[in-house]
């Protein structure tokens, strides 16, 4: 699974979801892509789920890319804990992805094929996704 | 090369609750610059999609006719930018560069894939754009909508570098000429 090697702060505070993803919202390397059309946090696990699901059912041939990274750590305090002392420890990664961001993308099949794939990776999604092909413009 | 002819108007206001109001009319805020003086613009939306669809796509030649209030003007443009809303991809701001026939510019051109498919693909491996666009320079009149590369006799992991392509006259490459353009990779297999 997806995690950093290293970070300068090992807890992070949660943030927000607001706005759009004006960056990584277009095809940079393939020619099909998943994307995002709602704001979600997107666990390492529910990446390699995906990306389990598209290689699985590529079986052979076929490039995929995984746009997103995990870079932030997400807290949980142990279960029957009273409230207080301090933040509870990092138990999993998270990308935050926001509206138009491209989850995954992929080249070398055909394009029933990667449809396909890419349909069985969104099930794994929490999130509504679409499914973007390359065009001339 | 391809010419799309547009009808554009000037704006004399600008900033962010015009272009919504614009957009919310079925028209794209738009600006040109590169020919002297930046004028903001606008156009209508059906018209610049339309234009847009051709077979040289956005790296048509423009013929603009910018009508302001005090008269009219052509102008020859490229598009130098396409900004779209990340869910939709509808249009929301368009960037004209005015060029003129005799001058030269740089502009980045597609790569297209002609001929038969590589052989190494039909032996199962996988054709890897490592280029899509190509970074040229030339006399506008002849900016190529796209430039053709043969691939079909690449095997599996050949390489064809920038130098390998074959450009029309009068074209120059910006980019390295040893670069990497397209190369067949193996297949993966599942793991």
């Amino acid at each position: 699974m997806l995690s950093p090697k290293k970070v300068k702060h090992r807890k992070m505070m949660k943030g927000n979801l607001k706005g759009k993803a004006y960056r990584g919202s277009e095809l940079a390397f393939g020619d099909f892509g998943l994307k995002a059309i709602e704001p979600h946090w997107l666990t390492s696990r529910q990446i390699e789920a995906g990306r389990i699901a598209i290689t699985r059912f590529v079986k052979r041939g076929g490039k995929v890319w995984i746009r997103v990274f995990p870079d932030k750590p997400i807290t949980r305090k142990p279960a029957e804990t009273r409230m207080g002392s301090g933040k509870g420890n990092p138990e999993f990664w998270v990308a935050v992805v926001k509206p138009g961001r491209i989850i995954y993308e992929m080249e070398g099949v055909s394009a029933e094929v990667a449809e396909e794939a890419l349909r069985l990776a969104s099930y794994k999604m929490p999130f509504a996704t679409k499914i973007v092909k390359r065009e001339e413009i | 090369m391809e010419h799309s002819k547009l009808k554009v108007e000037v704006r004399n206001e600008t900033g962010k609750g015009v272009a919504r109001s614009l957009r919310r009319e079925g028209r794209v805020p738009a600006v040109i610059y590169g020919g002297g003086k930046t004028l903001s613009l606008s156009a209508s939306l059906k018209d610049v999609e339309k234009a847009l669809h051709t077979h040289a796509g956005r790296n048509a030649l423009f013929d603009l006719e910018i009508t302001a209030t005090k008269g009219s003007r052509k102008a020859l443009t490229l598009v130098r930018d396409i900004q779209r809303d990340p869910i939709t991809g509808t249009i929301l701001h368009l960037d004209f560069f005015e060029v003129s026939e005799k001058s030269k510019v740089r502009n980045k051109v597609p790569l297209e894939v002609i001929g038969d498919v590589p052989a190494g693909v039909k032996k199962g491996g996988i054709l890897d754009f490592v280029m899509r666009e190509l970074h040229v320079e030339c006399l506008s009149s002849k900016m190529p909508d796209h430039i053709k590369v043969d691939a079909s006799a690449l095997e599996i992991n050949q390489t064809l570098h920038v130098r390998d392509l074959s450009l029309p006259p009068g074209v120059t490459v910006l980019d390295d000429e040893g670069a990497v353009a397209i190369h067949v990779i193996p297949p993966k297999t599942e793991e």
